[in-house]
């Protein structure tokens, strides 16, 4: 979690000494100490993360993507329908057979 | 070779086929789902003949390791995996769909909530690399499963004569909860309204 602070004379100073030694901005370094927290936090255990909007994740619950196929019967379509075994015969009710068990 | 790998373990041809193992390219039969789907006449079987679709896919097993031992199904249910480098097109693809730029912090952050379990229906296989034997990062996907007769497969396996990776314990029990928690869960009419 981020946690913004209004930063004390002393070390908004000392934070201007460590970004003039490595040649960069006041705002520079706390935008890279910032990121550098984003990152920490990714880290930490489920419930220290601050939840963030799902519309920024609109790939969050179900997320379906069409990947490309590497069809073997793209050509030779029919000789894979050919290939079918034939279905099995439908139910069928034997008329002699319902007579004798009716008598 | 990498022995101490602890997500995989190399097995050779011979091994018997167990839950977790990663068979690439692996002949699929499904419905061709290109074409319309609705039923407009009688005769269901022509219908049938006319949807059939096989392609390959690289799959993982998915039946329990104590079904496969012994011999408690007929058929082996497979679930695909892509490279990661497949799905970033893929996603890219579909960012563009929905309006939304598929930049790269985007793409970390998507990638991040499958890590974290945030998207249902993915879950990640490490990487791996070994001489003769190495893939990237991959994502399974729960959304698409098939069945393959044991027999096919195990002899397709056979006739191969290549190895292949299997997933080891704890990392295949992890894959097992994630469907599972796809697979199990329930969406509520109402949701907690959020007095708080």
């Amino acid at each position: 979690m981020i946690v913004n602070l209004k930063l004390s004379v002393e070390t908004v100073k000392r934070l201007g000494d460590k970004a003039a030694r490595e040649g960069q901005t006041l705002e520079g370094l706390l935008q890279n100490l910032a990121e550098h927290e984003a990152g920490a936090s990714r880290n930490a255990k489920p419930s220290d993360v601050e939840p963030e909007d799902d519309e920024d994740r609109p790939w969050r619950g179900l997320f379906v993507l069409d990947y490309p196929r590497e069809e073997i019967f793209a050509v030779e379509h029919e000789v894979n329908v050919n290939a079918l075994p034939p279905l099995p015969a439908e139910i069928r009710i034997d008329a002699r057979r319902m007579a004798d068990e009716s008598e | 070779m990498s022995p101490n790998d602890p997500w995989y373990e190399i097995v050779g041809p011979d091994s018997p086929l167990d839950q977790g193992d990663l068979i690439l390219r692996c002949p699929i039969l499904t419905w061709d789902q290109t074409k319309p789907l609705t039923v407009t006449k009688a005769g269901d079987e022509e219908f049938l003949r006319e949807h059939i679709a096989s392609f390959r896919a690289d799959v993982l097993v998915f039946t329990q390791a104590c079904d496969l031992e012994h011999h408690k199904v007929r058929n082996v249910v497979l679930g695909p995996h892509r490279p990661v480098s497949e799905i970033r097109v893929a996603w890219d693809a579909r960012m563009r769909e929905m309006g939304q730029t598929p930049s790269a912090k985007a793409w970390r952050r998507y990638c991040e909530d499958i890590a974290d379990g945030y998207v249902w229906n993915q879950i990640f296989l490490n990487s791996f690399d070994s001489t003769g034997l190495s893939t990237e990062l991959r994502v399974v996907d729960f959304h698409d499963l098939f069945t393959v007769p044991r027999d096919f497969l195990e002899s397709l396996l056979r006739q191969r004569q290549e190895a292949r990776l299997r997933l080891r314990p704890p990392y295949r029990e992890h894959l097992s909860q994630a469907f599972a928690r796809f697979f199990m869960r329930v969406g509520l009419p109402q949701p907690v309204s959020p007095a708080w």
